[in-house]
């Protein structure tokens, strides 16, 4: 039996809570929160048999064999060096850390432990995504990553966010195929001129997809998409996207293309939060095993 | 302790537990039922208020009644967050009585929903225990925590009837943190000492909000889906809703009550509808039987238990027997014990918010 528990107990603890619960031979031993209130709604919730208010309590009483880490940004970094230095896989949400020297640190210790660790991109392994690596590979399209950071926005009035997606009917993004709309934007900005966008975590369920609601965002049940923006940042709106609805698959091309972008290869990328984003350590019990 | 002004006799200020001059807070004072909360105070001559409201609420409407009653009134208006410990603390310092209407509304999610009615009120406890002032805490609650799920049809809900026991099974956030919000303030009295009462409102109507209730059915696809029927729809009037609260805040020997509060004459949902498409505007309603709602309950909870949460367990037969089963509402205990009155027979409450909705008057 894998002994898996959760740090953080917000939102998004809710839907690792439930999918955890789903994998045979899963078991979570203890959720945490800073605030115990918190840690105590969820273990109810979820017939967890122990929460805790302290980390270091967590993983001495429930030893845990995997933390997903569902805590805000800036906790990413001492959690789960704590978590992997007792020995622990983790998962943290996105974004993975908050500077790029903090992931080197984390998968420099995961490594050097020999354990597991996975940032929370979990549409990088949709039917899309491992599409879109595989057109950038044949070299139809991309260039290297070399910066990635998460955008977090509940505020509906947000302005940057909200303002631009949701109010904005003429925004690029309400002109997508199905009016897609989503709550947690993935930028990976190619060499400052390309813009790979992963708009995916909102979209699986009607559950999620009711957060915002008299807005038309049903049709987004069921679907994923990855988006390439080649040459957003210079103004220039030329765009693909790769949409997936269930088992089906298109490209859409929003505009012209003008060239082929350069071709990527992403085990060799310098940079190590996106290039261990992209190589496919994703986090499974028999991997574990 | 006296409280002299038109709308108490003086036998009735001798029962008070507060002064008019001792401090009283009102969280969520910019709310629907907050905003009218703190002008009927002020209407019975209490002139010493503190107003919590949220840093983003709408504060017109308070500083309109902080104007209008410039003379003779301190309104102190506080800006914060309930989930910092440090607004609680000074919100609740000097407090003689707290009404504390704020509440996470309209969350679907749990955990917010959790977070914002459950931690919020821990921390307001916790502050009035630290600060030792407090003579009584008003919970606000609701109606949406009992269950209904044992009584058999048109079966009188009261005070006496249980509360869910697994309110997580309701699907319904909003039910789940606040029948945990009463958890907790009884936790505080028994270990704390801190006296409260906890008052559960029906559904509060009334000019600024415009909204039909769920209890009434359910506008979708163009179409609005009658579900009620023949079902008494607990409603009551904002400005009966208010005096209740007032009353369970003042009234001396009542610690520990629970009071729920609905208006006389309830309405039954058809003939509420009726009403609303009389004076308000037609539209096209289409009417589900009970059993039908059941069955569509029913397949809905089994669906979503079969696809793993594909559909969100929101409507399930929990969710019916507490929304949708006929039932009968009393407020017995509220004229008895709290000497409580509809101030407003719900027919004029009808009016007044027929007419607010034709003009449109949106949420407060």
């Amino acid at each position: 039996m894998l002994k898996v528990s959760i740090v953080g107990c917000g939102k998004i603890a809710d839907d690792h809570a439930s999918q955890i619960r789903r994998i045979k031979g899963c078991e979570i031993v203890g959720v945490c929160d800073r605030e115990p209130l918190m840690a105590q709604q969820l273990a109810e919730r979820f017939g967890v048999r122990r929460y805790f208010g302290d980390l270091t309590d967590l993983l001495s009483e429930a030893k845990p064999d995997v933390v997903h880490i569902t805590t805000p940004p800036q906790s990413h970094f001492d959690i789960a060096k704590l978590c992997l230095e007792s020995g622990c896989h983790v998962y943290v949400e996105k974004p993975f850390t908050l500077c790029e020297e903090q992931a080197e640190k984390l998968i420099a210790l995961a490594e050097e432990r020999g354990l597991k660790m996975t940032a929370g991109h979990d549409d990088q392994f949709r039917p899309a995504a491992r599409r879109m690596r595989s057109l950038l590979q044949e070299g139809f399209l991309g260039a290297g990553p070399v910066h990635m950071e998460s955008y977090y926005c509940y505020e509906l009035g947000q302005s940057d966010y909200a303002g631009a997606l949701l109010s904005d009917k003429g925004h690029w993004v309400r002109r997508l195929p199905g009016k897609l709309l989503q709550n947690i934007i993935s930028i990976f900005d190619f060499t400052k001129r390309n813009v790979l966008m992963e708009l995916g975590t909102h979209c699986r369920t009607s559950k999620r997809s009711s957060s915002f609601p008299g807005k038309s965002s049903t049709r987004t049940i069921h679907s994923s998409c990855i988006l390439l923006l080649s040459n957003f940042l210079r103004g220039d709106a030329s765009c693909s996207a790769i949409f997936s609805i269930g088992n089906y698959q298109w490209i859409s091309n929003f505009a012209n293309i003008s060239k082929r972008i350069e071709p990527t290869n992403f085990t060799d990328n310098p940079h190590p939060v996106s290039c261990y984003d992209f190589r496919n350590h994703r986090l499974g019990t028999d991997e574990i095993r | 302790m006296s409280v002299n002004n038109d709308n108490m006799t003086p036998s009735e200020s001798d029962s008070l537990i507060v002064d008019r001059d001792d401090l009283i807070l009102v969280t969520g004072a910019a709310g629907f039922i907050g905003t009218r909360l703190v002008e009927s105070l002020l209407d019975r001559g209490f002139r010493n208020l503190r107003c919590f409201v949220r840093p983003s609420s709408k504060i017109a409407k308070i500083e309109a009644l902080r104007d209008r009653y410039c003379q003779g009134a301190r309104i102190e208006l506080v800006r914060g967050n309930l989930l910092s410990n440090q607004d609680c603390a000074a919100a609740t310092k000097d407090v003689a009585l707290i009404f504390h209407m704020a509440a996470g509304r309209g969350e679907k999610s749990f955990p917010d929903a959790f977070l914002n009615s459950v931690v919020t009120t821990r921390n307001l406890l916790e502050a009035c225990h630290r600060d030792g002032n407090l003579r009584r805490f008003v919970n606000i609650s609701s109606l949406a925590v009992y269950t209904n799920t044992k009584k058999s049809r048109w079966r009188l809900l009261d005070e006496s009837c249980p509360v869910e026991e697994q309110p997580s099974l309701r699907g319904d956030a909003y039910c789940f943190a606040k029948v945990k919000q009463d958890e907790i303030v009884n936790e505080y009295g028994k270990r704390f000492g801190i006296p409260s009462v906890t008052v559960r409102p029906g559904y509060v109507f009334g000019p600024g909000k415009t909204a039909i209730t769920g209890r009434v059915g359910i506008g979708t696809f163009g179409v609005f889906l009658h579900l009620g029927g023949s079902n008494p729809i607990p409603f009551t009037y904002i400005d009966n809703c208010v005096e209740a609260i007032i009353l369970a805040g003042l009234r001396m020997g009542i610690d520990g009550d629970v009071f729920n509060v609905v208006d006389d004459d309830l309405p039954s949902s058809r003939q509420f509808l009726r009403l609303y498409k009389q004076n308000v505007r037609r539209f096209k309603s289409l009417y589900f039987p009970h059993f039908v709602t059941y069955a569509l309950c029913y397949l809905w909870e089994r669906y979503s238990a079969w696809s793993e949460g594909q559909l969100p367990p929101i409507y399930n037969r929990r969710h019916w027997h507490a929304y949708w089963k006929k039932t009968r509402y009393s407020n017995q205990k509220l004229r008895t014990r709290l000497g409580w009155t509809p101030k407003v027979p719900i027919a004029e409450g009808l009016s007044r918010y027929f007419e607010a909705c034709r003009k449109g008057q949106s949420d407060a």
